[in-house]
């Protein structure tokens, strides 16, 4: 029986061993930041001092969108994003949704993909520390809802806690325009906020 | 036994599927391999045989405006960054390789405007008490930056352009400091600092705060061929400057790298970068 655990364990070791996210296989590659977890989008990293990185606990996605975490005030939705509804089920011939796709396929693919998927053209040189979101897979902007996607892009991703690529794009768009992009940026995943505002 | 094997098999499995869900994103290291003897400023030594080479990504410039959106190409040119490193115990020498058409190192001592080929290298400077940020560091958290400009390469230039001044035709004045190039630099810079490389040593706590460093401490040696910029930084591991990057035997520090396409009309922030990687001394 020992050595049917000892077969066992060594079967699992090598499976963990080859496993894409095990830390005994990165070789040459290395995790240089745990990042933004898609199950659980309060999981980011926290950098002590130089190189020295960690993961800690940092503000939910609520608490960022309710003010918690970066103090901007409360985001005022406009009529016409409350009114479009579930955004998975919008028309797509929406002209606010198809100012959206225009204006998203001209800038926010370039990293985060036509699909949404994180895999746009740009990506590859900002895998660290925190890759372009997934937006079909992303926690963020599920349980953090639409003012969660407004202050990511009206901010960017500079400060803390996501030292990240990500531009503020306050300066590029109007008010409207960034509502715009928001739509479309969850229609084209396939999500919606998870507290759909109401009028 | 029976049970002891179900909780065994059991607890290795939830072992694995918990590493699943969290998305990480994944760096490199580069490392400098430890040799004897003098290291090679040419880039074609085959002492660079020694050195394991590693790819960087690299993508356009976009975080700040002008965003490398804007050139001829509608991105950046360069995408990917080959790099090795040696180095004997008291100097550290890197070369960085990359894909580029033509050279556009030629016209510096032409009175027309031009864009230079360039490339990069940047740790976080002394001092800094947190990581910088990767797009040239922020307040509080700066970065030393060894960036290598390929019309260096010409000994008349060389001669002809002392610390401070560029190509004409780019410098303006504001508040007392002159703007060169997309380098602040003093009003009036000291006219014994002469250039004596291709590579200027800088310092930022930000974008468009590039600045030079009084001590210039950094060698270098750019060639270009078969459609291909290979260069070489040479610096002493251990440096007086107080704001230079510290790099120490049996280190590891972050490493960033940046690239210029002066075919594509790439300057200053318009540029290939990279975000951290790892930089480790063996």
């Amino acid at each position: 029986m020992n050595g049917r655990i000892g077969f066992v364990l060594m079967l699992l070791f090598f499976v963990l061993l080859l496993s894409p996210h095990s830390p005994l296989s990165a070789g040459e590659k290395h995790a240089v930041t745990p990042l933004e977890a898609d199950v659980d989008p309060g999981l980011v990293p926290e950098i002590l001092g130089m190189g020295a990185v960690t993961t800690s606990r940092i503000p939910t996605p609520s608490q960022y969108s309710a003010g918690l975490f970066v103090p901007v005030g409360k985001v005022a939705i406009p009529q016409f994003v409350v009114k479009a509804g579930d955004p998975r089920t919008a028309s797509d011939t929406n002209p606010n949704f198809k100012a959206g796709r225009e204006l998203y396929n001209n800038t926010c693919a370039r990293c985060h993909g036509v699909r949404g998927d994180g895999k746009g053209p740009e990506a590859d040189g900002f895998q660290t520390p925190l890759p372009p979101a997934n937006f079909m897979t992303s926690g963020g902007l599920v349980a953090g809802g639409y003012e969660y996607a407004y202050k990511r892009l009206d901010e960017g991703g500079r400060g803390a806690p996501f030292f990240s690529a990500m531009p503020s794009w306050r300066y590029d768009f109007t008010e409207t325009q960034k509502w715009q992009i928001i739509l479309y940026l969850y229609k084209n995943a396939g999500i919606a906020p998870q507290n759909l505002p109401k009028s | 036994m029976r049970r002891l094997f179900g909780f065994v098999l059991a607890g290795a499995l939830l072992g694995l599927f918990s590493m699943v869900p969290v998305v990480q994103g994944e760096g490199f290291t580069v490392a400098s391999k430890s040799v004897s003897g003098d290291l090679p400023l040419d880039p074609r030594s085959s002492e660079w045989d020694k050195a394991k080479s590693v790819t960087i990504p690299l993508s356009s410039q976009i975080i700040f405006t002008p965003r490398a959106i804007v050139t001829p190409l509608g991105r950046s040119s360069v995408r990917q960054v080959d790099v090795k490193s040696l180095n004997n115990g008291t100097q550290i020498a890197i070369r960085l390789e990359w894909p580029d058409q033509t050279d556009n190192s030629g016209k510096i001592l032409e009175d027309t405007p031009y864009f230079r080929d360039a490339a990069a290298i940047q740790f976080p400077a002394t001092g800094g008490k947190e990581q910088p940020y990767f797009g040239m560091g922020h307040q509080g958290a700066p970065v030393n930056i060894w960036q290598w400009k390929s019309e260096l390469q010409n000994d008349q230039a060389l001669r002809a352009l002392p610390l401070g001044d560029s190509y004409a035709g780019t410098s303006s004045s504001i508040n007392g400091r002159n703007w060169y190039d997309g380098l602040w630099t003093p009003l009036n810079p000291p006219q014994d600092k002469e250039r004596k490389s291709p590579v200027e040593d800088l310092i930022a706590v930000g974008f468009s705060t590039l600045s030079l460093q009084d001590s210039q401490d950094v060698m270098g040696k750019g060639v270009y061929g078969a459609g291909m910029w290979s260069v070489v930084f040479l610096r002493d591991l251990q440096t007086k400057d107080k704001e230079d990057a510290v790099l120490k035997k049996g280190g590891t520090v972050p490493v960033a790298f940046a690239v210029w396409d002066g075919s594509n009309e790439e300057r200053d922030g318009l540029k290939s970068i990279s975000t951290w990687h790892e930089f480790k001394v063996e």
